[in-house]
């Protein structure tokens, strides 16, 4: 088979193409008629049509139960409409049964419903209050007890003095005529 | 569609099964042929048709003449195909039926050598399309068949089959090959009994 793009202009030029496509349409050609020739005789039809006949009758029954079936009203239609054959006498003594009940009702003492009553009770929530405590501390000063604590350990001073300084010689010392005296107040308050 | 018609209809769509069985006159032979060359065995293709017919009946009430009745009722005939097909196979399948009934037809033709040579040439031929058409699966038929014998476009058979354009094209191109290829080589077998058959007489 060739193979070839079918275009209309490739089928007119191509003598290959030309030719598959006249061979494909003979083979429609052929087809359809003989499509057409599996029909079966004359004779077949006037059973054919006797049997969808049937059909459509047995349908049509069907098809007209089930409209009527659809015609039906609804359950909620047929309970409303629905009556029940009762006895007089039975009918009677169910209304006389329900006058009595309908006049007990309404001799019935009548409830009221209980009212409200606003009551006042004081009731004592505690209260969480914060106190205030002031308290005077003393603590000793800090020179205090420094300089307690220099003449707890002296020989411990004078050995780091002795350590950080370098011995001082006396030679070339001359001493002055003069006194100056230098007075240094401060220190601790119970000095005087 | 003529008056008759709608008047059949009309009174069709009224319960009148009368009306209706006359509108089954009219159009049964090329349903019936639809339905053979779809499930290719004839008391399958009866069933089909009726089954499609049946159909049409109960829906008759839908028809409001937007398109033909015929193009209203093939889409009918469609579906109850496709319907059919997914349900359940059919009796016979293949060409068995359609082969053995041309066959003997063929034997008789030849023993009593009324038949014309073009008559048994056309009787062999029908018997190669057949098995040609045999051949394809039953979807490809019915859309070669929608295509060629119907004169339906490629749009409105992938409407009618739900399926894409491009699937029916292929069907239908596919259909067109395995034919031909099949009619090519029965051709020469056709020639041959032909010739077998012109020497004796």
């Amino acid at each position: 088979m060739h193979n070839c793009n079918d275009t209309d202009e490739q089928i007119t030029e191509c003598a290959d193409c030309h030719e598959e496509s006249n061979a494909l349409n003979e083979t429609l050609r052929i087809t359809t008629r003989l499509i057409d020739a599996a029909a079966p005789p004359d004779s077949y039809w006037p059973g054919y049509h006797a049997r969808l006949r049937e059909k459509l009758t047995q349908t049509r029954g069907s098809h007209v139960v089930t409209k009527a079936s659809a015609n039906e009203p609804s359950w909620i239609t047929r309970f409303f409409r629905a009556s029940v054959p009762v006895p007089v006498p039975v009918g009677l003594a169910l209304i006389l049964v329900f006058a009595l009940s309908l006049l007990f009702v309404s001799r019935a003492p009548e409830q009221t419903a209980p009212q409200l009553q606003v009551v006042h009770v004081p009731v004592e929530v505690p209260v969480v209050q914060e106190k205030i405590v002031t308290r005077v501390v003393y603590r000793e000063r800090q020179t205090a007890s420094r300089r307690s604590k220099q003449t707890i350990t002296p020989s411990r001073n004078e050995s780091t003095l002795a350590r950080t300084h370098n011995p001082v010689s006396l030679i070339g010392f001359k001493p002055t005529d003069e006194i100056k005296l230098t007075v240094i107040k401060g220190g601790s308050p119970n000095e005087k | 569609m003529t008056d008759s018609e709608t008047d059949l209809i009309r009174r069709a769509q009224a319960d009148d099964t009368d009306a209706f069985c006359l509108l089954a006159e009219s159009y049964a032979r090329r349903i019936y042929l639809l339905a053979f060359h779809y499930c290719h065995n004839a008391q399958d293709a009866e069933d089909l048709s009726q089954e499609a017919w049946l159909k049409a009946y109960q829906a008759l009430g839908s028809f409001r003449s937007d398109s033909s009745f015929y193009t209203w009722l093939r889409r009918i005939t469609i579906n109850a195909f496709i319907n059919h097909q997914r349900s359940n196979s059919f009796r016979r399948q293949g060409q068995t039926t359609v082969v053995e009934l041309i066959d003997v037809d063929f034997e008789i033709a030849i023993e009593s050598r009324s038949a014309s040579p073009e008559t048994l040439y056309n009787k062999v031929l029908f018997e190669s399309v057949m098995n040609a058409l045999a051949e394809l699966t039953p979807s490809q038929r019915l859309m070669f068949l929608l295509r060629h014998y119907e004169g339906m476009s490629y749009e409105e058979i992938a409407n009618a089959m739900n399926c894409s354009t491009g699937t029916v094209k292929k069907s239908v191109s596919r259909a067109i090959v395995k034919l031909r290829a099949r009619l090519n080589a029965d051709r020469d077998t056709a020639d041959e009994s032909l010739t077998r058959l012109a020497a004796e007489c």
